[in-house]
């Protein structure tokens, strides 16, 4: 995934990539993989990811029509033995936030924990037209 | 012999059954608690969530009715000493699975997971379930026992793909199968498997002629009672 950055010149603070994947795995990757471990695997859906990692964080901040920043990123699930692509998504480090994207629609990543979330904005996750000034 | 099959046909009923409780079991979560079941996530975004949501709802609660109702209906020893029952459950496991559980099948289909394969074999499933059910239902009206029979052991196998189909997808994931692969596999694989083993079964000479014989019918209470008439026969 590759978004375009966009310089803001009042940047209250440097927004670092690690803080970024260090909510990711606080709010996606460790409670998906509680709730996974304790999944059913007699069922007709996918089977219990045996794993779940974030990887291919964009380290350029971006930032969508709203002006808030956000990271983006690439999941991999293990099933079985092998690594397969997961969902990608995006993280806002401000507010703690973040989205997933399933058939070109954003949600919030609560949804993928199992938890009722709204919709989210329409520009979430979406880059504003690159500002060059 | 005779013991042999017929342990073979309680073991298989049996574990079937297992296999339909576990399967009720695990869909529990589609109705309680606070939190959406990991299968219906999978599924988002659905272009008509809560139509989806009331299908498989409906469709579960057939199943579990339906499902163990139609292996009931296979005990000899129902049939021997309590037809009516056999009967009655036969009656009831029809109307739900035509009323409810292919019906609700037919919808879900359309959103099956690893695209149009799939729709397809869970459409086959529901046409071939539907033959079956009403050709086993005219057979028994006309008296035809032994391809009754037959058309409900199609039945039974049909149903019974939700359990194959499970293990299944269990094993090809230990084996790290591609999941769309596993997906398609585990559902063509015991729907085809289950239409060729009934037809087999009832085409060699695997089952016994006891197994084929006629089914007790329903007899006015004036023939019971002439039956049991001291003087009969003389």
């Amino acid at each position: 995934m590759s978004f375009s950055t966009i310089t803001h010149a009042e940047e209250p603070e440097a927004l670092k990539v690690d803080d970024a994947k260090a909510i990711v795995d606080a709010k996606l990757v460790k409670p998906l993989m509680a709730i996974e471990s304790e999944r059913y695997e007699f069922g007709r859906g996918e089977q219990p990811r045996r794993d779940f990692r974030a990887t291919t964080f964009d380290a350029n901040v971006a930032h969508d029509s709203s002006g808030a920043p956000f990271f983006t990123f690439s999941t991999e699930s293990k099933y079985g033995r092998t690594w397969r692509p997961d969902v990608t998504g995006c993280v806002y480090p401000r507010s703690g936030k973040i989205f997933v994207k399933r058939s070109k629609k954003f949600y919030a990543a609560e949804r993928m924990l199992g938890k009722k979330a709204p919709e989210p904005a329409a520009e979430t996750c979406i880059p504003a037209a690159i500002d060059q000034t | 012999m005779g013991v042999v099959r017929s342990l073979s046909r309680t073991a298989l009923l049996i574990l079937l059954a297992a296999g339909s409780a576990a399967i009720t079991h695990s869909s529990l979560d589609y109705f309680f608690g606070d939190e959406v079941a990991a299968f219906i996530i999978e599924k988002l975004p659905l272009p008509l969530e809560s139509v989806w949501l009331a299908a498989l709802h409906v469709h579960v609660i057939a199943a579990a009715l339906a499902f163990p109702g139609c292996l009931l209906a296979q005990s000899q020893t129902l049939l021997r000493h309590f037809p009516r029952a056999h009967r009655i459950i036969g009656r009831v496991t029809a109307v739900i699975a035509l009323g409810a559980l292919v019906p609700t099948g037919f919808y879900m289909a359309l959103f099956a997971k690893a695209g149009l394969l799939s729709s397809l074999g869970f459409i086959l499933l529901g046409v071939l379930m539907t033959a079956a059910l009403v050709r086993g239902v005219l057979a028994a009206r006309a008296g035809e026992h032994v391809e009754h029979r037959r058309m409900m052991w199609h039945v039974v196998a049909l149903m019974s793909v939700a359990v194959w189909s499970r293990t299944l997808l269990i094993i090809f994931d230990r084996l790290s199968v591609d999941p769309d692969v596993a997906y398609l596999l585990s559902l063509w694989v015991p729907l085809l498997g289950g239409v060729a083993v009934v037809e087999l079964l009832f085409h060699l000479p695997l089952v016994s002629r006891r197994d084929h014989a006629p089914l007790p019918r329903a007899r006015p209470a004036a023939l019971v009672v002439l039956d049991h008439h001291p003087r009969r026969g003389t």
